[in-house]
C-alpha cells in the first residue's frame, strides 16, 4: 500500500514532515496531535508526536473504513464504513476509544465521505452519494442521525468540502457553470438561503477549506504535476496564492497553529513485462511512460497497446483516466481522451476496444472506444450501476457477457438480453469461450450454449487472462504472482494481459511512497 | 438576521427536496410579493377578455395542471402542447417544453402574452392590476418559486423507510433505475435531467420543441395526478406511457439514442405504473 507522509510546508521555506505510512483519507485533530488515516481497512489514529498508531475499529470479511474526519474539539471521528452488505454507512467513534455508533445507514445513498463537524459537534458535514448517481451535501445529526439534505447537484460530486466555524457555509468544488471538466469553489449557505460562486476566475479550482477565523478559503489550482495553494476572503477579495508547487497534493486540514496538512502523493504504477518462467524479473513494456498507468490491453493483431493513464497533478476522486494508444512496433502514442467520467479497465474483442467504467451522465456499464477518434459509444450503460461499471466481454459472434452484482448476463447480438443463471466475481472472453471465475473455480464454457468446456481448482484466483494454447495440456498454473512485492518495494495491482505471444505476461506494479506535509498559512 | 433571510427559512422545505431553494438576488421572496403572486395566479383580468386565469391551466385541484391533451386558452383556443405541471420550478434549469425562458422572471408573462392563452400585453395587464410589469412579473414568479411537492411514498423510501414502497413499486423503481432504463432522463430530486430529448412522442412532426434538441424531461412528481401524459397530451394513461417506452419509442430523424425496446413483461410494466404512482407527493404553496 503505498503511504503518504505528512509534511509542513512553510511559506518561503521548505516543507516539515509530520508523518510517514498513513492514508491519507483521514484529517488532522486542530489540536496537532493527531491524525486519523486508514491503515490496512481498518480506522487508526496516528499520534503524531510517536508516530505511533492506534486501531479504532477491527474490521472482518470485506468491511473496511475509508474517509475520517475528527471533530473539532477532538472529542470524536465520524468515519465511513463499507459493511459487510456491500455499502458504506457513517459511523462515529470516540477518538480516545469506545464504543462506536453507526450514524447514517442507508443503500440508497451507499456512498458516504464525512467531511466536517459543526462547531458544537452535533453535526456532520457528509456527502452522500445516491443509487440513481446524484450527490448530495448532507448535515448528518450526531444524536438521531437525521439527515438535512441541503443541495443536490449531479452525478459528479464535490472532491471536498468544508463547513465554517459559524457554520453557516459549506464551501465545495463542482464542475464550473460554463465546463465539464474544470471545476470552481462555490459557497453554500446552511440554511438554504443562497449560494455563489467564489472563483469565477478562468481556472480549475478544488479542495476548498475554510481558514481557522472563517474569513477566507484555501483551495488548489495548478498545472502539468503540481499543485499551488490559493487563499480568497470570503467577502469580497482578490486571490492570493499562498503556495506553489506542492506537488500531487491532497489538502487534509488544519492543524495547530495555524497549519495547513496536506497530502503529496510521490507513489507511481506502471506497465511491465513478465515471463512466468522467472516471475520476479520484470521489464518495463515499452519505453517509459508519463503520469501512472495501469491495465494494458493489446489488440488481437499484435500491432497495438491501450492502457489507462492518470496525468497531471489532480488525481484524487472521480477523475477520469484517459486511455493511451501505443503502436507496438514504432512506439508512437496517442491520447484517446475518451469522454467518460471513470474507466475501471479495458478490453480488445472482436469489435475493437471496450472500457468499462462510467459515462458523463452518471450511467455505468460498458463503452466501445473508437481507436481512430477516441468516440465513445455505450453498448451497456445502466443508471445507478456501480460506478466502476461492470467486468465484460464479447465474444466472436458479438454477443456482450457482463457480471451485475455477480450474476452473469448475456445480450446476444440482437440485443436480447437475459441473466444465464450463472454466478462469478470475474470473466475473460475470448473468441467462443468464456472463463468465469467463482469462489476458487475457473470454469471454461462455450459462449454459444453456455456448456461446460472445462473447470480448475484455482484458490485465491482474483484475475484471468486468456493466453496461448498449450497442446496437450489441461489447465495449469501458469505462474502465481505474489499479493505482494515483486520486485522491490513494487507492488502488483489490477488486471493482467497477455502479450500477443500468449505466454508473456502484461502486469500493472505500483511503487514508491506518499508524504503528507503541512504548511504554515498566515493570517 | 436579514427578515428577507427569515423568509426563506419559513419556508417548509418538504422531504425529498433540497435546502437550497433557489431565488434570484434580483427578486428576494418577501410574504407580501409571494401573496400579491397568488392573488394575480388566480387573477382573470390577466387575460384579454378577462376569462382566463394561470390557475384555469394551472389548476391546484389538479396538482396545477388541467387534464387536458392541449392548453386551452381563451375563447377555447387549444395550444399545441400540454399544461406542464408546476411544482419545483424553483429548482428548474429552464422552462416551457422548449426550455425558451431561462427563468421563472422570463417564463411567467409568456402565457399572458401568447395569443393562444391569454392573449394579453403584459404591460397593460400589469395596468389593470394597478402594478408596474416588473412587479407583476416578480410577484407571479416568487409566488410559482413557492409551489412545491415532496414527501412522496417514494421521498420517504429514500430516506430509509423501507415500508414505503410495497414490493411491486420497488420492483418498479429496480425497473425504472435499470431494464426501464427511465434513469437515464429522470433523474435527482425532481426526477428529471432538465435536458431535451427526443423521444419520438407527439402527433404533429413540425412541433420540433427546442431546435435540435426535442423536448424537455418533465419532472414525474405526480405525474399520477396529471394525465395526459407527453408535452402533446398524446398519450392518456401511465400505462400508455409505458407502453410507448417499451416499444422503444416511435421513429424520429434524431431520436435519442436511449430509446430502444424494453422487452418488459405485463407485469413488469405493471410494476412500473406503480412505482410512478409512488411519486406523488404532498403540494403546498406559499409560506
Amino acid at each position: 500500500m503505498a503511504e503518504w507522509i505528512v509534511w509542513m510546508a512553510l511559506l518561503g521555506l521548505e516543507p516539515h514532515k509530520l508523518a510517514t505510512g498513513v492514508v491519507s483519507l483521514g484529517a488532522p485533530t486542530r489540536d496537532g496531535r493527531y491524525l486519523t488515516h486508514v491503515r490496512e481497512g481498518d480506522l487508526a489514529v496516528r499520534d503524531l508526536a510517536s508516530g505511533t498508531d492506534r486501531l479504532l475499529t477491527r474490521r472482518a470479511g470485506r468491511e473496511f473504513a475509508y474517509f475520517s474526519v475528527p471533530s473539532g474539539r477532538g472529542q470524536w471521528v465520524a468515519y465511513a464504513w463499507f459493511n459487510e452488505q456491500g455499502f458504506y454507512e457513517l459511523r462515529l467513534a470516540p477518538l480516545a476509544g469506545g464504543p462506536h455508533r453507526v450514524l447514517f445507514r442507508n443503500a440508497e445513498a451507499g456512498f458516504v465521505q464525512p467531511c466536517a463537524f459543526t462547531a458544537d459537534e452535533r453535526k456532520v458535514l457528509t456527502l452522500l452519494f445516491r443509487r440513481d448517481n446524484t450527490s448530495q451535501i448532507a448535515l448528518v445529526g450526531v444524536e438521531d442521525g437525521q439527515v438535512e439534505t441541503l443541495r443536490s447537484l449531479a452525478w459528479v460530486y464535490p472532491k471536498r468540502m468544508d463547513l465554517s466555524p459559524d457554520g453557516r457555509f459549506v464551501v465545495y468544488d463542482s464542475f464550473r457553470p460554463d465546463s465539464k471538466t474544470e471545476r470552481a469553489i462555490y459557497v453554500l449557505a446552511t440554511d438554504g438561503s443562497s449560494e455563489r460562486l467564489l472563483t469565477p476566475e478562468p481556472g480549475s479550482w478544488l479542495f476548498p477549506f475554510f481558514s481557522p477565523d472563517g474569513r477566507s478559503v484555501l483551495y488548489a489550482g495548478g498545472e502539468a504535476d503540481s499543485l499551488d495553494l490559493w487563499r480568497k476572503p470570503l467577502e469580497g477579495g482578490g486571490s492570493a496564492r499562498v503556495a506553489q508547487s506542492l506537488g500531487r497534493a491532497l489538502p487534509l486540514g488544519w492543524s495547530s497553529g495555524g497549519r495547513f496538512v496536506f497530502g503529496r502523493r510521490k507513489a507511481a504504477s506502471d506497465l511491465f513485462t513478465l515471463d512466468p518462467a522467472e516471475p520476479r524479473r520484470v521489464k518495463l513494456l515499452g519505453k517509459s511512460f508519463a503520469g501512472m498507468n495501469r491495465g494494458a490491453v493489446f489488440s488481437p493483431d499484435g500491432k497495438w497497446m491501450a492502457y489507462l493513464s492518470r496525468r497531471g497533478a489532480e488525481n484524487y476522486g472521480q477523475e477520469s483516466r484517459t486511455v493511451l494508444l501505443r503502436d507496438l512496433a514504432g512506439g508512437l502514442e496517442r491520447d484517446l481522451a475518451p469522454r467518460l467520467a471513470y474507466i475501471d479497465r479495458l478490453s480488445w474483442g472482436p469489435g475493437g476496444l471496450l472500457a468499462s467504467g462510467s459515462d458523463g451522465r452518471g450511467r455505468a456499464g460498458v463503452f466501445a472506444i473508437d481507436t481512430q477518434s477516441g468516440r465513445v459509444s455505450a453498448l451497456l450503460a445502466e443508471p445507478g450501476g456501480p460506478y466502476r461499471g461492470f467486468r465484460a466481454g464479447v465474444d466472436e459472434r458479438g454477443a456482450l457477457f457482463w457480471l451485475k452484482e455477480g450474476k452473469l448476463w448475456r445480450r446476444d447480438s440482437a440485443g436480447q438480453a437475459e441473466e444465464t443463471g450463472l454466478r462469478g466475481s470475474a470473466l475473460a472472453v475470448r473468441g467462443g469461450q468464456l472463463a468465469l471465475l467463482a469462489g476458487s473455480e475457473v470454469t471454461i464454457l462455450d459462449t454459444a450454449k453456455l456448456e461446460l468446456v472445462a473447470r480448475q481448482h484455482c484458490e485465491g484466483c482474483t484475475e484471468m487472462a486468456w493466453g496461448k494454447t498449450l497442446l496437450g495440456a489441461g489447465p495449469k498454473t501458469l505462474v502465481r504472482l505474489p499479493g505482494g512485492a515483486i520486485e522491490g518495494p513494487a507492488w502488483r495491482e489490477g488486471p493482467v494481459e497477455f502479450l500477443a505471444d500468449g505466454v508473456t505476461l502484461a502486469v500493472t506494479l505500483s511503487m514508491g511512497q506518499e508524504e503528507i506535509w503541512a504548511l504554515e498559512v498566515k493570517p | 438576521m436579514n427578515w428577507l433571510l427569515l423568509l426563506t427559512l419559513a419556508i417548509e422545505i418538504p422531504l425529498g427536496l433540497d435546502r437550497f431553494l433557489p431565488v434570484p438576488v434580483g427578486n428576494p421572496l418577501t410574504a407580501e410579493k409571494v401573496a400579491k403572486g397568488r392573488q394575480l395566479f388566480f387573477d382573470k383580468r390577466l387575460s384579454r377578455d378577462g376569462t382566463v386565469a394561470c390557475a384555469s391551466c394551472h389548476d391546484p385541484a389538479r396538482a396545477f395542471s388541467d387534464g387536458h391533451a392541449r392548453a386551452l386558452g381563451m375563447g377555447g383556443q387549444r395550444g399545441p402542447r400540454r399544461t406542464p405541471r408546476i411544482a419545483n420550478r424553483a429548482w428548474g434549469r429552464s422552462f416551457f417544453w422548449d426550455g425558451r425562458a431561462a427563468t421563472l422572471e422570463q417564463q411567467v408573462l409568456g402565457p399572458i402574452a401568447n395569443p393562444l392563452e391569454m392573449d394579453l400585453d403584459p404591460a397593460e395587464a400589469a395596468r389593470r392590476v394597478g402594478l408596474s410589469l416588473e412587479e407583476m412579473r416578480a410577484a407571479l414568479a416568487s409566488y410559482v418559486r413557492t409551489i412545491r411537492s415532496g414527501d412522496s411514498a417514494y421521498d420517504r423510501y429514500l430516506a430509509g423507510d423501507a415500508a414505503a414502497l410495497d414490493a411491486g413499486q420497488k420492483q418498479g423503481l429496480d425497473l425504472f433505475r435499470g431494464k426501464a432504463g427511465c434513469a437515464n432522463c429522470h433523474v435527482g430530486p425532481n426526477l428529471t435531467d432538465e435536458d431535451f430529448h427526443y423521444t419520438g412522442a407527439g402527433e404533429d412532426a413540425r412541433d420540433a420543441g427546442r431546435a435540435g434538441r426535442g423536448f424537455k424531461t418533465p419532472s414525474l412528481r405526480d405525474a399520477a395526478r396529471t394525465p395526459p401524459y407527453m408535452h402533446d397530451g398524446s398519450l392518456a394513461t401511465l400505462e400508455a406511457v409505458v407502453d410507448f417506452y417499451n416499444d422503444g419509442g416511435k421513429s424520429h430523424p434524431r431520436l435519442d439514442a436511449e430509446m430502444q425496446p424494453l422487452g418488459l413483461s405485463l407485469g413488469e410494466k405493471r410494476n412500473l405504473v406503480r412505482f410512478l404512482q409512488s411519486l406523488n407527493g404532498r403540494i403546498r404553496d406559499g409560506f
